[in-house]
């Protein structure tokens, strides 16, 4: 087994990011979920670093993903190859290659899935 | 009907006039026309009343002029007789005076030719009495000299002396008489010239007052039409630059009149009209602005309902599948692994219900989003083999391929992908049990129908996608609702096999989306042949 990995999963569903959470944890990584867009925002540009891999639901109220990547490329502070972008939507392929986003999760996702992806992050 | 026809008559007359009048006043060439008669006609009737008063006065100038020569021809009577007296002359040269002056006095009255030169009209006549006193005292004067002179030398008597003073004296007075009298009608005669061109004088300063009036009236009619003409082209000059409020004066009822009114009805009418323009555009634009809002709201509306319906399957399908793989820590017995599997299992037939009626969803709204790239045909055909790899091994069922053409084709290859699949997951569902045969053909073809030729052609434009099988194939009768929605061969057939009917109907939404065509091939006898197009270049 790998090294633990550190997700950071923002996603205003509760039932998902407990979900995703509670399987990471299983497989012995660690994750911290959070579930307002702004807070989201907060941490990548203090912690952001500090995670292997952030996995970014776009369709959030009030504060959505696209607000969170919009801030984070004005502020340059975007790094796109640790940010999984997490989505039901079929879109975001062009919306992606435009901010260099190279990792999509498409929901609703299976285990392999997520796993196979994550995978991707570990060193 | 009226009772007296006289009435009626002159009624129709009146009514004649009448429609004459308003004709003439409704046209200028009329107004000019009569006006440019009347000056000419004046002008004429100018030049004759003018000749004509003209000969007049010349005439009467010509009897001045003879009644002036009795002077000269009484004074001539005198010379004569005296010339005679002394025994110069004749008796035939006072014979001869006389009858000048007779004849002179004659013509005076008579009027005619007094010369070749000289034409006289007759006498007028309130000079008659005038002409008697004058020919009275002639004939005194003619017959005293007859009685005296000329009757005595016929006789062949001399005169004596002392007689001839008497009778020089008693000529003399007779002569001044004559003259006198004649001096008066010459006078008389005078001032009735005098007069004459007086009158004509008054009469060429009326003509030629008359003649400005009409001149007036023309210029006044010329101004009436150029008024109008320059009113009209000014305002046209104001349209040409675009605006619209103009008008112009209409007076009269004549033709410029009738173009005025013309021309301002159809200002109002363009103005009109740019008006209903406008406001048709205003209510298109508006029009267009709801179908952008309209249109805006469906897209958020598929966005809203995909992520909704498809939000609650992810923790459902994670903890199903932790269940299964026991990432819980939980140890399942049989009945709870059943449990969990069935669960599994239904979690993913709903899911591809939700992914087929939203796929149906967009492709009616319009709202495919498709992904279009140079996707690699052989590419394309493998992926979707590989996922139904265990399928077809399962069923035994001997895929043919039959690619006849290669490269990229400018399409969604996972769209491809999924109607492919569709078609072959179908095929699977009817061919017979360990004896299955489907045949995948790619070939180039020339348009939309997929027409091929066998020669090598330039510009194949689109490619053709064939999946036969050696199932029972369709029916004719059930080849109308094929591709309807929910439409499936039979109702058992998806109690037993699950699937929405959707399938076809959503195949056939993705391949028109990509500008191809979809069709079921009655001409293939050995199963069921389903063959699409897709164009191949952007």
């Amino acid at each position: 087994m790998a090294n633990k990995m550190r997700v950071l999963i923002i996603d205003d569903n509760e039932d998902v990011t407990e979900a995703i959470s509670d399987y990471l944890e299983s497989i012995g990584d660690s994750c911290t979920s959070l579930n307002d867009g702004k807070q989201g925002l907060e941490v990548i540009k203090k912690e952001g670093h500090d995670y292997d891999a952030i996995i970014l639901d776009l369709a959030m109220p009030d504060f959505s993903g696209y607000d969170v990547l919009e801030s984070l490329k004005n502020e340059m502070l975007i790094d796109p190859n640790n940010i999984i972008l997490f989505t039901a939507s079929s879109i975001p392929d062009k919306d992606a290659e435009a901010i260099g986003v190279k990792t999509i999760l498409r929901k609703p996702l299976s285990l392999e899935e997520l796993e196979a992806t994550i995978n991707r992050f570990r060193h | 009907m009226d009772i007296y026809p006289e009435i009626e008559r002159s009624r129709r007359k009146c009514a004649y006039w009448v429609i004459m009048l308003s004709r003439i006043s409704s046209r200028i060439s009329a107004k000019i026309g009569i006006l440019v008669g009347i000056q000419i006609a004046f002008v004429l009737s100018n030049i004759a009343i003018l000749a004509y008063f003209e000969s007049q006065g010349a005439l009467l100038g010509n009897s001045v002029n003879i009644s002036g020569k009795n002077r000269f021809l009484t004074y001539n009577v005198l010379v004569q007789t005296l010339n005679y007296l002394s025994g110069f002359s004749n008796v035939s040269s006072v014979n001869i005076a006389m009858s000048k002056f007779e004849s002179n006095l004659s013509v005076l009255r008579e009027g005619g030719n007094a010369s070749p030169t000289i034409e006289l009209k007759p006498l007028p006549a309130q000079y008659l009495d005038l002409w008697k006193a004058t020919d009275s005292d002639w004939q005194k004067y003619k017959k005293y000299i007859i009685d005296n002179i000329v009757k005595p030398s016929q006789a062949g008597a001399k005169q004596s002396h002392t007689s001839d003073l008497n009778l020089i004296t008693e000529l003399q007075s007779m002569a001044l008489s004559l003259i006198s009298s004649s001096d008066t009608l010459v006078t008389a005669l005078g001032n009735e010239v005098k007069l004459n061109s007086h009158n004509l004088t008054i009469l060429e300063i009326l003509l030629g007052i008359l003649n400005v009036a009409i001149l007036l009236s023309i210029l006044y009619l010329i101004i009436r039409i150029l008024g109008p003409i320059f009113s009209l082209t000014k305002a046209t000059a104001e349209v040409e630059k675009g605006n619209l409020n103009v008008s112009v004066n209409r007076k009269g009822n004549d033709e410029l009149a009738k173009l005025s009114e013309s021309f301002n009805s159809m200002v109002y009418s363009i103005r009109d009209h740019i008006e209903n323009q406008n406001i048709l555009t205003g209510k298109l634009e508006n029009a267009i602005e709801e179908l952008k809002v309209a249109d805006k709201a469906k897209d958020e509306f598929v966005s809203m309902i995909s992520h909704e319906l498809k939000t609650p399957l992810v923790p459902m399908k994670l903890y199903c599948q932790m269940f299964t793989k026991k990432s819980l820590g939980l140890n399942l017995n049989e009945r709870q692994s059943k449990a969990i599997q069935i669960i599994d299992r239904n979690l993913e037939k709903l899911e591809m219900l939700v992914t087929d009626i939203l796929d149906c969803y967009k492709l009616d709204m319009g709202k495919i989003t498709l992904f279009r790239e140079d996707a690699n045909i052989d590419t394309m055909i493998r992926n979707t083999i590989t996922d139904l790899k265990s399928i077809i091994e399962d069923q035994r069922i001997f895929l043919k391929l039959d690619v006849r053409t290669a490269g990229t084709i400018f399409c969604d290859p996972k769209r491809i992908e999924q109607v492919l699949s569709n078609l072959l997951k179908n095929s699977f569902d009817f061919v017979p049990k360990n004896n299955g045969k489907i045949t995948i053909r790619v070939e180039d073809c020339l348009d939309n129908e997929g027409k091929v030729t066998s020669q090598k052609e330039a510009s194949f434009r689109f490619v053709l996608f064939s999946v036969d099988d050696n199932g029972p194939g369709i029916t004719h009768a059930q080849i109308d609702k094929l591709f309807k929605k929910f439409y499936q061969l039979d109702t058992s057939f998806r109690r037993k096999h699950g699937g929405t009917g959707l399938g076809l109907s959503i195949c056939r939404g993705l391949v028109e989306a990509h500008g191809g065509k979809m069709w079921y091939d009655e001409n293939y006898n050995e199963g069921a042949s389903f063959k699409f197009t897709i164009p191949r270049y952007r």
